[in-house]
């Protein structure tokens, strides 16, 4: 089968990989002296946004990274899935099911959203095999889940939130 | 005898278990919580909707510490809760 859409010039491919600064949604939250400040123009007149995206609204703070004063635990767990409905009903309830603190909602490409959360071992544990239950239920549901007991502190500085709106 | 995959750089046992439906991955994970709980050791769990990988790493938190008699007991006491 041959496509019907005519190839595109070179300069109208938007080349989603790009390395070119100015074309990527950078971390404008990090506070890592590494992290470049620079924000693409087409997103540098949006402001922040919470869930979704396009809200005017701040950020939660339920989704920033904030001092571990509101965290108790270090054990880690994450939850892949394939959109955005799966991710919230994960999100909810993770946060449901034991005493976790949501730390992350990530947009990484591909219509795929990561769900971070930390706590007590056991709270973590708990709190994903049910966060899997319900995004499995949803959707397109469950890509995948993994669950650190004792991340190392160097993996720290990656587990901010970034800010991105979406990623393409 | 557990039957895992000793790794090294860090030192830990691996091993990956297989299932038919998430239904049965969901089981072994509640299993494995309770024995975990039971055991207060948690092991590093990755799952999707048929497999699930466990990472066992030595109880103690010493860097180079070698895996233990109790280690491996608990390798094979997770082994045990796959049912025949």
């Amino acid at each position: 089968m041959t496509s019907s859409i005519p190839p595109r010039s070179p300069k109208e491919k938007t080349n989603t990989k790009s390395t070119d600064p100015s074309k990527q949604i950078i971390d404008v939250a990090s506070e890592s002296s590494v992290s470049k400040k620079v924000v693409s123009p087409s997103k540098a007149s949006k402001s922040k946004s919470g869930v979704g995206g396009g809200s005017k609204k701040s950020v939660p703070s339920s989704y920033n990274y904030s001092s571990s004063e509101s965290i108790s635990g270090i054990a880690l767990g994450m939850i892949e899935t394939r959109g955005m409905v799966p991710a919230i009903e994960a999100a909810d309830a993770m946060t449901k099911a034991a005493e976790v603190s949501l730390v992350a909602r990530e947009f990484v490409g591909g219509g795929y959203v990561s769900v971070l959360v930390r706590g007590e071992t056991g709270a973590v544990n708990a709190s994903v095999r049910a966060g899997a239950d319900a995004c499995e239920r949803v959707g397109d549901g469950l890509v995948a889940a993994h669950i650190i007991a004792r991340p190392d502190s160097e993996v720290e500085p990656v587990l901010k939130v970034s800010g991105a709106k979406r990623r393409l | 005898m557990h039957k895992w995959n000793e790794r090294s750089r860090p030192l830990r046992l691996e091993r990956r278990f297989e299932f038919s439906t998430y239904e049965l991955t969901r089981d072994f994970l509640d299993r494995l919580g309770e024995l975990s709980e039971k055991r207060k050791r948690f092991p590093d769990i990755s799952f999707g909707k048929t497999y699930v990988n466990l990472t066992l790493q030595p109880e103690s938190e010493e860097k180079d510490a070698p895996l233990s008699e109790d280690d491996m007991r608990f390798a094979s006491e997770i082994d045990d809760l796959i049912e025949p």
